[in-house]
């Protein structure tokens, strides 16, 4: 009997340790970006049959049969609409960080450093038209002219307001260094 | 080098006032040229000290709109750009009187391994960047209909792309995440991240995600809870056996 309590408070004792591990990321992830955990905002469970019904489809089956289902012009369509709707779905939920490349630096009217920021696109250059937004100076940002940097969005609308929160700032060059690394 | 180096270089070679004349240069009608309005204004009368950091704010911004090469051919005059060279290679090679500049140019470029922006090269992507790329994708497809010149080839393989940019999306999203958490995550669990970052498809690194939010919300992985528990009902299950 004493051993059967031993072995659950073991067990009892193991999931708390879990758990005060869990609330110390999740601490960590609201002070940093707002929220519990990086991805809460999004619904990532259905973005797998999402995934499975419009992606693999196309992947995996040969073209010639592809084409003769019918309607495979309009499931193409809905293909490309539903990867969209997901890249714009992270976007919005601010789970996927933008990649900017940072174009000048300054001050502000009241002495602070700054630096000017314009949001990579699809366009071979930058968008004439395209306002740069600026951000301060973080303890993150070494500033390099046209270094990529990715970052969760500071609240600041083309240089009229103050951010909100420090963006979380990492070089691209150092996220594509994990990543390449696995 | 960095292009931020060959910056301060051009500036240090040109006297301001050249490098001035060079940007008020552009044609007044062009982007770049409109842009840099804002700047050039700012700068004082002729007979007045230059602030050299506009100066080299403008410069900074031709860099990035027209790449190394395009820049300096517009921002640079030959002598003071052949004297840069000299400073830096230690030889005379070119001849002020003969050398064309764009010779010059590209041979500076060279010298200072001065890569193009442009061609920094990444597989992550950023959101905008991807939508754009659908968008192009979804119109080529679209142009192809309206002209009855359908290619499944080019339908399959459209539809490849896109999902590849939804993947350089997530995988941005998740390697900025777990940079930014790696003290606190356990091994399994970034084991369990590099496997789905190695199989790279959409469906592997939304699992990954997934992994990612059990651990905030439990401390542990799905897989790690359930053979603890396992584990501990099996020495129950001898205890009462014995």
């Amino acid at each position: 009997m004493n051993r059967r309590r031993q072995l659950e408070e073991e067990n009892k004792r193991l999931q708390n340790q879990k758990m005060q591990l869990a609330r110390q990321v999740r601490d960590g992830c609201w002070r940093d970006f707002g929220r519990v955990s990086p991805f809460c905002a999004v619904d990532t469970s259905q973005y797998q049959q999402i995934i499975s019904l419009h992606r693999n489809k196309f992947a995996h089956k040969p073209v010639e049969q592809l084409i003769t289902e019918p309607n495979a012009l309009d499931r193409v369509r809905e293909s490309l609409y539903q990867a969209k709707k997901i890249i714009q779905q992270l976007r919005e939920a601010r789970v996927a960080p933008r990649i900017v490349t940072i174009m000048g630096s300054g001050t502000d009217d009241y002495g602070n450093r700054i630096v000017w920021f314009a949001e990579r696109s699809g366009q071979d250059e930058i968008e004439m038209s395209q306002e740069w937004e600026w951000m301060y100076v973080t303890s993150g940002i070494v500033f390099m002219p046209f270094q990529q940097l990715a970052l969760l969005a500071p609240n600041v609308v083309s240089g009229q307001q103050e951010p909100l929160i420090d963006p979380v700032v990492y070089p691209v060059q150092k996220i594509q260094a994990f990543v390449d690394q696995n | 080098m960095t292009v931020e180096d060959l910056i301060a270089k051009i500036v240090e070679y040109h006297s301001p006032r050249d490098l001035v004349n060079r940007l008020e240069s552009l044609p007044a009608q062009s982007r770049p040229r409109a842009y840099l309005a804002s700047f050039i204004e700012q700068l004082p009368s002729r007979d007045a000290d230059y602030d050299i950091g506009t100066i080299e704010t403008a410069i900074r911004f031709l860099f990035l709109t027209m790449g190394p090469y395009r820049a300096m051919l517009r921002c640079c005059y030959l002598r003071p750009l052949i004297r840069l060279y000299q400073g830096k290679a230690g030889e005379s090679r070119f001849d002020p009187r003969i050398s064309r500049i764009e010779e010059v140019v590209q041979s500076t470029l060279e010298l200072f391994e001065i890569p193009a922006p442009a061609a920094i090269s990444s597989d992550l992507l950023s959101p905008s960047e991807a939508i754009d790329r659908i968008d192009t994708i979804e119109r080529s497809f679209m142009r192809s209909i309206d002209v009855q010149r359908l290619d499944v080839l080019q339908l399959q393989g459209g539809t490849i792309n896109a999902w590849a940019l939804v993947e350089g999306v997530l995988k941005l999203s998740l390697g900025y995440f777990v940079l930014h958490f790696v003290s606190f995550l356990p091994d399994k669990l970034l084991n369990s991240i590099r496997k789905g970052l190695r199989k790279g498809s959409a469906g592997d690194i939304v699992r990954a995600f997934r992994e990612v939010e059990t651990f905030f919300e439990k401390g542990e992985l799905e897989a790690e809870a359930k053979s603890r528990h396992s584990r501990a009902g099996e020495e129950l299950k001898r205890i009462e056996n014995t």
